[in-house]
């Protein structure tokens, strides 16, 4: 089985491939400095690709990541931020602390009363602070026009 | 009296600028007393509020937050034997042992004392040693700078704990993701993938979020931080003036401790943790009983916390004097100058002298406030030690999302902070540490900069050698960065030397 150092170096060595490709359109002053740490990167990667095939004790990859609980977390964090882009700051940031508190409530003695109006409270809380204090009009999405 | 001291004093009297900094204080202290939340990510969700600050009321909370952080570690040290930041983790040694004897007021009224000397010290040094450093770096031609930088990425190899290599790739990956956008030289567009918003390149503030706050949430969701034990602490009366008095007969285990504290954070790399265990063992070293230590003497705590928190003032000391940001919240501060439109290095003293002095002479006074919230109100800060993971987790979040949006008003920064939190969590799985990365990040365009003019230089003066291998400050800086890259192998093959000699 692949362990989490050889993933890494093959991902290191794609990337920096795709850097390089890109490196090729610019000027001579321009490619100079990224063509050198491109190189470094790579010569780093291959190192790190040999040591993963003789280290003695090679970690499988993910091991450690508990995907019950990230997974969710993660879709959660990439779900606020697309709802965000569509009806903006104060609907998103709402649902989104309703959900995780309740979720993330390892009691269960939650309800969901107490999460959403703790939620409702935070948002509209820091949506004050922004608005008014700092004159920070945070984003109302784009159903909304923004 | 310099006009920039008189301005500096004045700024720091001034009741609005106090009073913002000892918030920041109190913030630092509550923030570093939870399980999980460290320094950096204190300073990181706090600086978008800063940014439409004043630069100097912005960096004394700043610094407040720093300094109150670091000491907020010891709380849950000391009561839960469990580090709030890293940096208490030599608190622990006779911290929970007296909580366990039932003297938890006697810890915490002796870290309180020992963390406020402890950190006046390392600010006092660090206002003393930077101007004169500085005034070498104000002589830095290109040659120096890209040397400058090329010793700044050799603190790599003492930040990468564990694999050498992948703190170096760590490094590399932090240099190319400096180079996307704009080149300073020839105007290249570069590294864009077709996305306009690229152009300016990554906003550094809004990297060191993702980067700082959202892997850190990621991991209390793992570890479920709610699980720490039951506090059992009943405040008592009258601890406290036994304590100074005691603490008033060990002057030389404070100072001692300080000395190495503010030392150690000189060197980049170097944390609070290390500062700590360095005191400890010269505590314990020094003691005419040993064997007390660990059992739960107020020696040992005082000797931790002394030198945790002086480790700030000499943390600073690279930032502040070259513009490399020797340890992780040195590196927020960079980036909340840098907002306020300030760089960092030796130009501080010159350009920004009465900014850098108001917050230099705020330290000082950020570590009295901490001291005396710590003596008095640390009991009651124990109560937020048992905060449930479902409610922060989802605020840093929240806070992450608004303080990237609101720096430039604009939902691609958020994008930006969200990628780079989730890559910094899989790098973070796969053994690569945000320290290397953020560090080449920063240094990239210090370093290019230097590489290319010099080579211009170089070119007109008919000898790359000359500019680059002869001048004096440029020979320091390559004697340095050999010994900061060799120190590390070095160190490590000794190690090696002597584990096969006791195997053997």
């Amino acid at each position: 089985m692949l362990n989490k150092d050889t993933i890494s170096a093959i991902v290191l060595l794609a990337v920096s491939g795709i850097f390089w490709r890109q490196s090729s359109n610019l000027t001579e002053l321009g490619a100079f400095f990224p063509k050198v740490i491109i190189v470094v990167l790579v010569a780093l990667s291959i190192i790190l690709l040999i040591q993963s095939f003789i280290k003695e004790d090679p970690q499988p990859a993910f091991a450690g990541v508990e995907a019950r609980k990230i997974l969710p977390a993660i879709l959660g964090i990439i779900s606020y931020i697309g709802i965000m882009l569509a009806v903006g700051f104060v609907i998103s940031s709402i649902l989104f602390l309703a959900v995780m508190f309740k979720f993330l409530d390892n009691s269960g003695k939650l309800g969901y009363i107490k999460s959403v109006s703790f939620a409702f409270a935070v948002t509209v809380a820091f949506y004050g602070v922004f608005y008014y204090g700092f004159k920070v009009p945070l984003p109302v999405g784009i159903l909304f026009g923004g | 009296m310099s006009p920039d001291i008189i301005a500096a004093l004045l700024n720091n009297i001034n009741p609005v600028y106090f009073l913002m900094m000892a918030l920041g204080v109190g913030f630092g202290i509550i923030v570093g007393a939870l399980p999980g939340l460290t320094a950096t990510m204190a300073m990181a969700l706090l600086v978008p509020f800063t940014f439409t600050m004043e630069p100097a009321p912005a960096l004394m909370i700043l610094g407040g937050i720093y300094v109150g952080a670091m000491y907020g570690g010891c709380i849950a040290a000391i009561l839960v034997n469990t580090p709030g930041t890293p940096s208490a983790i030599a608190t622990t040694f006779d911290g929970f042992p007296l909580t366990k004897k039932g003297k938890a007021e006697h810890a915490l009224v002796t870290a309180a004392i020992s963390s406020g000397v402890g950190g006046v010290i390392g600010a006092v040094i660090l206002l003393l040693l930077s101007p004169p450093l500085a005034s070498v770096a104000l002589k830095f031609g290109p040659p120096e700078y890209f040397w400058m930088a090329i010793f700044g990425l050799t603190i790599i190899a003492t930040l990468a704990s564990g694999s050498l290599v992948k703190g170096l790739i760590g490094g590399a990956i932090g240099l190319l993701l400096s180079q996307i956008g704009i080149s300073p030289i020839g105007g290249d567009m570069r590294f864009t993938f077709g996305f306009y918003q690229l152009q300016a390149g990554l906003a550094l503030i809004v990297v060191l979020i993702g980067f700082f706050c959202i892997p850190e949430v990621l991991g209390m969701v793992e570890k479920k931080i709610s699980h720490i034990d039951k506090i059992n602490f009943k405040p008592q009366k009258g601890v406290a003036k036994g304590v100074i008095l005691e603490l008033i007969k060990k002057p030389v285990l404070l100072i001692r401790s300080a000395i190495i504290g503010a030392f150690v954070g000189i060197v980049p790399g170097a944390g609070g943790n290390i500062a700590g265990l360095l005191s400890y063992n010269e505590a314990v070293r020094w003691s005419k009983n040993p064997k007390e230590f660990g059992t739960g003497i107020i020696d040992g705590v005082a000797a931790s916390e002394s030198s945790n928190n002086s480790e700030v003032g000499g943390s600073l000391v690279p930032l502040m004097t070259l513009g490399i940001p020797g340890a992780a919240p040195a590196a927020i501060l960079l980036g909340a100058m840098m907002l306020q439109g300030i760089r960092p290095g030796p130009e501080l003293y010159t350009n920004y002298a009465d900014i850098t002095y108001t917050f230099l002479i705020s330290l000082i006074i950020a570590n009295v406030i901490m001291g005396v919230f710590g003596f008095y109100g640390s009991r009651h800060v124990a109560k937020v030690i048992n905060l449930p993971a479902n409610y922060l987790a989802p605020m840093i979040v929240f806070m992450t999302v608004i303080g990237s949006y609101a720096i430039r008003n604009n939902m691609t920064d958020v994008l930006i902070m969200v990628l780079f939190g989730l890559i910094g969590y899989a790098l973070n799985k796969a053994g690569f540490h945000p320290g290397p990365i953020v560090l080449g990040l920063i240094l990239g365009p210090i370093a290019e900069d230097g590489l290319v003019q010099s080579m211009l230089m170089g070119q007109s003066a008919g000898s790359m050698w000359v500019v680059f291998f002869t001048r004096p400050i440029s020979l320091i800086l390559i004697a340095l960065s050999l010994l900061s890259a060799g120190w590390p192998i070095v160190s490590s093959l000794r190690n090696r030397k002597k584990e096969a000699d006791a195997n053997a």
